[in-house]
């Protein structure tokens, strides 16, 4: 069986199914030591109105630009002429927007804000 | 208590899970700090620099990053600097002064170009955001 988890000096690895973590590259590890990984800061299902956006606060003490998922639960496709989220400096906090198309209906707009706040400038 | 860290058999699959607190490790629907069933954005490099204009008025510019052999996934927003609005997703929309519309972009294993053909919005300058993922960006294409 191919080995896929190592503890050692200087941390813990985990290989993708199939790759052997020993020898492993970087892009078919799951994890390993030093790695800069967004995780969640806020998520949530919300229902707006057309015409309006909501207001969603997050942490982010090291004001790093986010990433954030938009999906709406009529299959409407986000794009700025229908629904989409918006950030601005120092990003913590985001815009979900329902207010960006005339005549917009009412959505149920799930959203997941991404963080990475261990990344280092390399 | 809780258990919080699994390495091992679980559910009869081999698995390595952390779970939040107050979360099991053995429910693969708990809230996860990792586990070998998921994918993560792991990012590679941040971009947040002038967009500049060119001579005939329009924009373009390139920035590079560490080579990581595959062509990574990218974020790319162009907004008008001095609002710094980032939208998700993409910027292109003719109707906001603050955005450029139609610009583009290419990526590489090391390298972002982007453009726009066109003199941009009313106001200037703007710059790029972007986030570089270490995944790749052919596990993404549907």
């Amino acid at each position: 069986m191919t080995d896929r988890i190592l503890f050692n000096k200087d941390g813990l690895k985990v290989s993708k199914p199939g790759f052997d973590v020993n020898t492993a590259s970087e892009e078919n590890l799951l994890m390993y030591p030093g790695m800069s990984v967004m995780t969640v800061a806020a998520e949530g299902t919300v229902t707006i109105p057309g015409g309006q956006r909501i207001t969603v606060n997050f942490s982010n003490p090291n004001s790093r630009m986010p990433y954030i998922h938009v999906s709406d639960g009529g299959g409407g496709v986000a794009h700025r002429t229908t629904f989409c989220a918006e950030t601005q400096p120092p990003y913590n906090f985001a815009y979900i927007r329902n207010d960006v198309q005339g005549g917009a209906p009412t959505r149920t707009i799930t959203y997941c804000i991404m963080v990475d706040n261990s990344y280092i400038p390399g | 208590m809780t258990n919080r860290i699994i390495s091992g058999m679980s559910d009869g699959v081999q698995t390595f899970r952390i779970s939040l607190p107050g979360n099991d490790a053995n429910v693969i629907g708990s809230k996860m700090v990792f586990a070998t069933e998921g994918e993560y954005l792991k990012v590679h490099a941040v971009i947040d620099e002038p967009y500049i204009r060119n001579s005939r008025g329009s924009y373009y510019g390139t920035w590079g990053y560490p080579d990581l052999g595959y062509i990574p996934l990218v974020y790319v927003s162009i907004v008008q600097a001095s609002l710094g609005r980032v939208f998700f997703p993409g910027d292109q929309y003719p109707a906001s002064s603050g955005m450029i519309s139609g610009w583009g972009y290419i990526a590489n294993s090391n390298r972002i170009w982007a453009w726009n053909d066109e003199p941009g919005g009313a106001g200037d300058p703007f710059r790029i955001r972007a986030i570089v993922f270490k995944n790749k960006a052919v596990d993404y294409i549907s």
